[in-house]
């Protein structure tokens, strides 16, 4: 999308794109870090074991505060969506990596199986009548009014999850491209005062990568906080919906 | 003639991004006014409204995030830029 300012890609596997290669260290990295914490699986945790842990016990408490005792059954997706998520905004916060979540296409993927996986498991729990019985709203005579309005705010979900992710994360790696650009623009400009002015895009690119830290987490955090709110949704008994 | 179409383009690119960023601001401001309002008055409550809080700033900030897919799509990914370029090129 932006050939000018992108930083230069370190790993690249020919005929792959750059997207679906940035994909695939993540999966490595989840994968080898899994294997080796299940092999040392121990009674007495490790660090590594201890801070998986953490991560296990963050979602599960947070699904049991948005869905309840029934969150517990969705918990690996939770834990996966999170994960990847979370290791790929980081990887692209390194030089010569490129975030997988940076690219519009990982985040239509990710939101639609959050969008398939609600309507399943909502049509699992209630049946299909009952399920389509939610769209229709309370009173039935403002069924035909209610219908459309819920089918485009049931669309609208895997939209705004996946332009979310993605301008966030583009928009930190676009700044993290401007300033390393600048560096060079600055330091070939003639003048004393160009080459002061280097300094400007040094200091500031340090602060801009601890802010994306935290807009790594934050937007991690609130896609699967969002996917459970959209599955607990699909799913809460008739009895919570009519109060 | 096609200068005009990019200077209006990064214009409005950029003037949009300023509304844009200034309506989410404030109410985001607001949102979390009233959450570290509501903290301090009920510190025991605090888990949960943090929670509702990072959703509901979620939510705003995804108003401003479309604003700035559509200022990439202006600046980068212009769908009429081949269109003005074809025009201008036949005068």
């Amino acid at each position: 999308m932006s050939e000018g300012i992108e930083e230069p890609i370190l790993v690249q596997i020919p005929g792959v794109p750059v997207i679906i290669t940035m994909a695939w260290i993540v999966l490595s990295i989840l994968i080898v870090i899994a294997i080796i914490i299940r092999i040392s699986l121990n009674l007495k945790p490790k660090p590594a074991q201890n801070l998986l842990e953490i991560v296990f016990e963050f979602i599960g408490n947070l699904s049991k505060t948005m869905i309840g005792e029934e969150g517990q059954r969705f918990l690996p997706l939770f834990t996966t969506l999170f994960l990847f998520i979370f290791v790929s905004n980081l990887l692209g916060l390194l030089p010569g990596f490129k975030s997988p979540t940076s690219s519009l296409n990982t985040n239509v993927g990710l939101s639609l199986v959050v969008f398939f996986s609600t309507h399943y498991f909502g049509i699992r729990k209630k049946g299909l009548w009952g399920y389509l019985r939610h769209f229709m709203g309370p009173p039935y005579w403002l069924a035909p009014l209610f219908f459309p309005i819920h089918i485009i705010g049931e669309l609208a979900r895997p939209l705004s999850l996946s332009m979310r992710l993605f301008g966030n994360i583009l928009a930190k790696e676009i700044v993290l491209g401007v300033l390393a650009y600048l560096v060079t623009v600055f330091y070939f400009s003639e003048g004393i005062a160009g080459k002061l002015l280097i300094i400007m895009p040094i200091v500031l690119r340090p602060a801009i990568i601890l802010l994306g830290c935290l807009v790594s987490f934050i937007q991690a955090l609130v896609f699967t906080s969002l996917s459970m709110v959209y599955i607990g949704g699909a799913i809460a008994s008739h009895e919570e919906q009519e109060v | 003639m096609a200068i005009w179409f990019f200077i209006a383009t990064v214009v409005t690119a950029g003037i949009g991004i300023a509304i844009g960023t200034i309506a989410t601001a404030i109410s985001q401001g607001n949102a979390l006014t009233k959450a570290v309002e509501s903290i301090s008055r009920q510190p025991e409550a605090s888990g949960s409204i943090t929670t509702t809080l990072i959703i509901g700033l979620a939510f705003i900030e995804s108003l401003t995030i479309y604003v700035l897919v559509v200022a990439l799509i202006l600046l980068f990914a212009n769908p009429f830029t081949e269109h003005v370029l074809k025009i201008a090129g036949a005068h």
